[in-house]
């Protein structure tokens, strides 16, 4: 049995190589064989180098770089003066807005949110209005005359007092 | 560049101003352009000085550096003239040997794509390994050697097409 495969390799003549094959090595190692030449004429030449006559412009320039301000001062000085600038329009508006409060007769201090009306209607149905005194002119802190939403909300919180 | 002097960039120019220069023009393939851009990017290591104080592998930053500039230089360049730019001989050799096809082997190389060029010239004239390339580049190891076999199969094609 072991002769009778012998007998069919030697046959197929496996060792050897087809036609197409050795064409294929050969155009493959005939490519390599010219990139190689290729490589090797490339590494016998150079690239070019800097002229002299580059030097002394280049270093000239380089070291005018050199000697300015570096850029992150640059950059640290427009964010001061930007950040100056915002703080000065801020303080600004301030005063303007404390001006004209004083100039009507008001109080500088924002008053409350208003509360929505169903929200009012809510808390109303729960105080009756009659059990509070309500002197509230004057104690917020402004002339004005008190609204129906701020007594309501004075009152719920007299209410709650109470009970809570 | 500890001492903050700006002599230190006259040492760099003299240690490593011709392979920085090399590369440049490998990457730009036109001597004024490299020019150009050579003095540029010595601009912008005298700003960036600080950065370079203590770094280890001076060569490699300045060689980034270097790319950084030629790559946006190639940017601008596109974006400022539609038609493409001379390429020009980046290659050079000694006088005596007659042997070498200096002019071909140039506009072979001007023709790869960039990337090709660069592994190219970074693999024969910088003397870097496949792995150094890659890591230079972001790129595998096996990306660098395929770009750099590719290269080399096409500069010798066209340097077949200008023979024949």
């Amino acid at each position: 049995m072991t002769k009778k495969i012998e007998d069919m390799l030697t046959e197929t003549q496996l060792n050897v190589p087809s036609v197409d094959m050795k064409k294929r090595i050969l155009d493959q190692a005939q490519a390599a064989w010219t990139e190689s030449s290729v490589e090797q004429q490339l590494e016998r030449c150079r690239l070019l180098e800097a002229p002299d006559s580059l030097k002394a412009p280049v270093l000239s320039h380089a070291t005018g770089a050199w000697q300015r301000p570096r850029p992150i001062l640059k950059t640290l000085r427009r964010w001061a003066c930007a950040t100056a600038a915002v703080l000065a329009f801020a303080v600004l508006g301030g005063i303007y807005d404390t001006y004209q409060s004083h100039a009507e007769g008001g109080s500088p201090v924002a008053t409350s949110e208003p509360v929505p009306d169903e929200e009012a209607a809510a808390i109303a149905s729960l105080v009756d209005l009659d059990d509070y005194p309500f002197p509230l002119r004057g104690t917020l802190g402004s002339e004005k005359r008190p609204t129906d939403q701020d007594n309501v909300l004075r009152a719920s919180s007299y209410y709650l007092a109470d009970n809570y | 560049m500890r001492a903050d002097n700006p002599l230190a960039l006259e040492r760099i120019y003299d240690v490593f101003g011709s392979q920085l220069y090399g590369y440049q023009i490998s990457l730009l393939c036109c001597k004024a352009d490299a020019e150009d851009c050579f003095q540029n990017l010595f601009i912008r290591i005298a700003e960036k000085r600080r950065l370079l104080i203590g770094k280890e592998q001076l060569k490699a930053y300045l060689m980034t550096m270097a790319r950084n500039e030629a790559l946006e230089f190639i940017r601008r360049r596109k974006k400022t003239t539609p038609t493409l730019v001379d390429q020009e001989a980046v290659l050079t050799t000694d006088e005596t040997d007659h042997f070498l096809p200096v002019e071909e082997l140039s506009s072979a190389l001007a023709a790869l794509p960039l990337e090709q060029r660069e592994v190219i010239s970074l693999k024969i004239y910088q003397e870097l390994t496949f792995a150094e390339i890659g890591q230079r580049l972001g790129i595998s190891p096996n990306t660098a050697a395929s770009r750099y076999r590719y290269g080399l199969k096409k500069m010798k094609e066209l340097m077949q097409e200008v023979i024949s």
